[in-house]
């Protein structure tokens, strides 16, 4: 299992479009993937669940990332943290 | 209402597009979504899973369609959202506790789902700050997508084929809900909720889709297919109207017709004063799309890009690049035609998702407008840069909205010049002669228009706003609205002030607002020495004829009269009086002036 700690960067935080593409990425993998915020933990692969994070800007989210692909599925949901869940 | 719903009703709402529509009802929701439990057979199980599984299916085909017209339509951006539409109805928690409701407490497939989304919005309602709450919508969208396809496919609904030309009437229309209408048979709208800057507003009128809204729903008891006619001028519905409604509302149409055949005869022709005198008439635009139909009616220009409707139509902050790929298209579809670029105007009644939060409450003399850009230059830089990088693909002019002080402007234009330094920075090209002006909207600023005028290229009048800070009267409280007088002489003679400044300090001054479109103030502006005018397009051809029919010389000969007068009523009697008939005479006013308000 791999775990990493990342922060929301984009200014709206995880709405709506946000989460359409955490789900997206996180679907091509066969990890099981969980964001835990304020220790609820939520199924990356689930729209609402995510959404329900009501993650705001400056949020910290816990990525716990199990399965064969771990290491490949962390590095892709580091980028779209990096890349503000390319929401331009 | 005890009326039963076969009798003639007529009933009074909002225009918010016009044009005149007659044809059948499409009812949108017929009532409140309120699912009723209803339990199965065991037996039934495998039949109610399949019947879900293939409404799912079919909602994602109709997603589908929406996110590809909208991408075409309006935009990738846009066409975004329908993207989590498709990730919410398939979202495996949600369905594996619809699916297991089905199986273990035999709820009904429409109920399970029914239930299983309530649940959502509840907990969706809760969520910390209020930060769910603009999202509630696109659940309500696909909760009710799934749920009309499990429930209406045999209701009488399906009396009327979507392909025929419909009436639609609805509560409320989202933005996929009014796409998924085909334009062509689309023939009017009828909401219930939704102003003149809501979003089903905007898309009607960019669709040229009549449509009346503020109706309420206890009132008007309607079947579907039952004949309904809408009139988008004025706001007035007819419910089962009599065979004489009919025809008189296809005399109205038909007069529109002919009228537009021949003003389009005008389109070409210079906009000048009989005397000689030209008076540029632009359009006032909210969405990109619109710049058809400002070719099409031929303009001088696009006098006011209301730039805050690109920040409106969507959850997040568009980026640089969106809001360059949209003033670029502006631009250089205009070109060389200028383009005046109003920089976002949020607040008071046009909330921007993400910026403004929390309800004010006074709104309208709050946190709005340049006030948010200059306590937010990330925000307004980004637009700036979209702006400069666009004034090199055709004739472009900056606005600033609502400025009330010079300190203001001179921030405006501080923050302005860093931008230019950043591009310098980053290589990239813009007009170094943009033309930067501002709005006249606040009597603060009239006063010292003066000292203004020095500091910027241009004016710009916003009559509506300027109406509503002189007379102190809140422009949408209906209670007061007969005070709302933007022919008072408050008003006129303060816009009279602002337009001798302006010639005073050599600079171009025009008015953007609904006033610009009244013909008895257009000649009244015109004779004020008014360099351009600025109006809704389908407004502009109307203007044209009438331009060309008065001189400058007799308008201005009267401005010094109108402006002694001491009431609003004064002044519409005076005008009537002096111009209605030189008016109907020249085809700018109709022969039988009652509509005529």
């Amino acid at each position: 299992m791999v775990t990493k700690e990342l922060k929301v960067l984009n200014e709206s935080g995880i709405h709506a479009r946000p989460a359409a593409s955490i789900v997206q990425t996180c679907g091509k993998f066969q990890s099981r993937i969980t964001f835990t915020k304020d220790d609820i933990p939520a199924n990356a692969k689930s729209i609402m669940n995510i959404m329900l994070l009501a993650a705001e800007y400056g949020a910290t989210i816990r990525v716990e990332i199990e399965g064969p692909d771990e290491a490949d599925a962390m590095e892709a949901v580091e980028k779209l943290f990096q890349e503000h869940f390319r929401q331009g | 209402m005890n009326g039963s719903s076969s009798s003639r009703l007529i009933v009074r709402g909002i225009p918010v597009s016009p044009g005149i529509a007659i044809g059948p009802a499409y009812l949108m929701h017929p009532e409140r979504r309120e699912v009723p439990k209803r339990l199965i057979a065991p037996e039934q199980v495998e039949a109610e899973d399949v019947r879900l599984h293939r409404a799912l299916d079919r909602a994602q085909k109709e997603i589908e369609g929406i996110k590809n017209r909208v991408s075409g339509d309006i935009g990738d951006h846009e066409a975004r959202i329908f993207d989590s539409h498709i990730l919410i109805l398939r979202d495996q928690e949600i369905l594996e506790t619809v699916f297991r409701d089905i199986r273990e407490n035999l709820y009904s497939a429409e109920y399970a789902f029914y239930r299983q989304m309530n649940l959502l919005a509840e907990r969706f309602d809760a969520a910390a700050g209020g930060f769910l709450k603009d999202h509630m919508i696109d659940l309500r969208d696909v909760a009710t997508r799934v749920i009309d396809i499990l429930t209406l496919s045999e209701s009488s609904q399906a009396v009327l084929e979507l392909s025929d030309p419909i009436v639609v009437f609805a509560r409320s229309l989202t933005p996929s809900e009014l796409s998924q209408f085909n334009p062509k048979n689309t023939l009017g709208l009828c909401t219930e909720m939704g102003g003149k800057t809501s979003h089903m507003a905007i898309l009607a009128r960019s669709l040229e889709i009549p449509a009346v809204s503020g109706l309420s729903w206890r009132d008007i008891r309607i079947e579907p297919g039952q004949t309904l006619i809408v009139d988008g001028n004025t706001g007035v519905v007819i419910l089962n109207p009599s065979l004489r409604d009919i025809k008189e509302y296809e005399m109205k149409w038909m007069a529109h017709f002919v009228e537009e055949e021949e003003l389009s005869g005008l389109r070409d022709l210079d906009s000048v004063t009989r005397d000689g005198k030209h008076v540029a008439l632009k359009a006032n635009i909210e969405l990109p799309v619109e710049v058809e139909n400002v070719l099409h009616y031929g303009s001088d220009g696009v006098g006011l890009y209301r730039s805050e409707f690109l920040f409106l139509i969507r959850q997040e902050m568009p980026s640089e690049e969106e809001q360059y790929a949209a003033y670029r298209y502006l631009a250089e579809s205009m070109a060389p035609y200028p383009v005046t670029i109003r920089t976002l105007d949020a607040g008071g009644d046009k909330l921007v998702p993400g910026l403004h939060i929390t309800g004010e409450k006074n709104p309208y003399m709050g946190w709005r407008s340049i006030r948010v850009c200059l306590s937010n230059p990330g925000i307004f830089k980004t637009q700036l840069r979209a702006i400069l990088r666009a004034s090199v693909r055709g004739n472009v002019r900056l606005m600033f909205p609502m400025i009330s002080n010079l300190q203001e402007l001179r921030d405006a234009r501080k923050i302005l010049d860093e931008t230019r330094s950043e591009l310098r920075a980053r290589g990239q090209i813009f007009d170094p002669d943009l033309e930067v002006g501002c709005m006249i909207e606040v009597p603060a600023a009239v006063v010292l228009a003066e000292e203004l005028a020095r500091e910027v290229d241009f004016f710009s009048i916003g009559t509506n706003d300027l109406t509503q800070f002189t007379l102190a009267v809140d422009r949408v409280n209906e209670r007061i609205a007969d005070l709302y007088e933007p022919h008072s002489p408050a008003v006129l003679r303060q816009i009279q002030t602002v337009v001798n400044v302006a010639r005073e300090q050599g600079i171009p001054v025009g008015v953007c607002g609904e006033m610009a479109a009244d013909p008895y103030m257009a000649i009244l502006f015109i004779g004020m020495g008014m360099d351009e005018l600025s109006m809704s397009p389908a407004k502009l051809l109307e203007m044209k004829r009438l331009t060309r029919a008065v001189s400058y010389e007799e308008a201005r000969g009267c401005v010094r009269d109108v402006l002694r007068l001491t009431s609003a009523s004064e002044i519409d009697r005076w005008l009537r009086r002096r111009f209605q008939e030189p008016l109907i005479k020249a085809g700018v006013l109709p022969k039988n002036p009652i509509s005529n308000t």
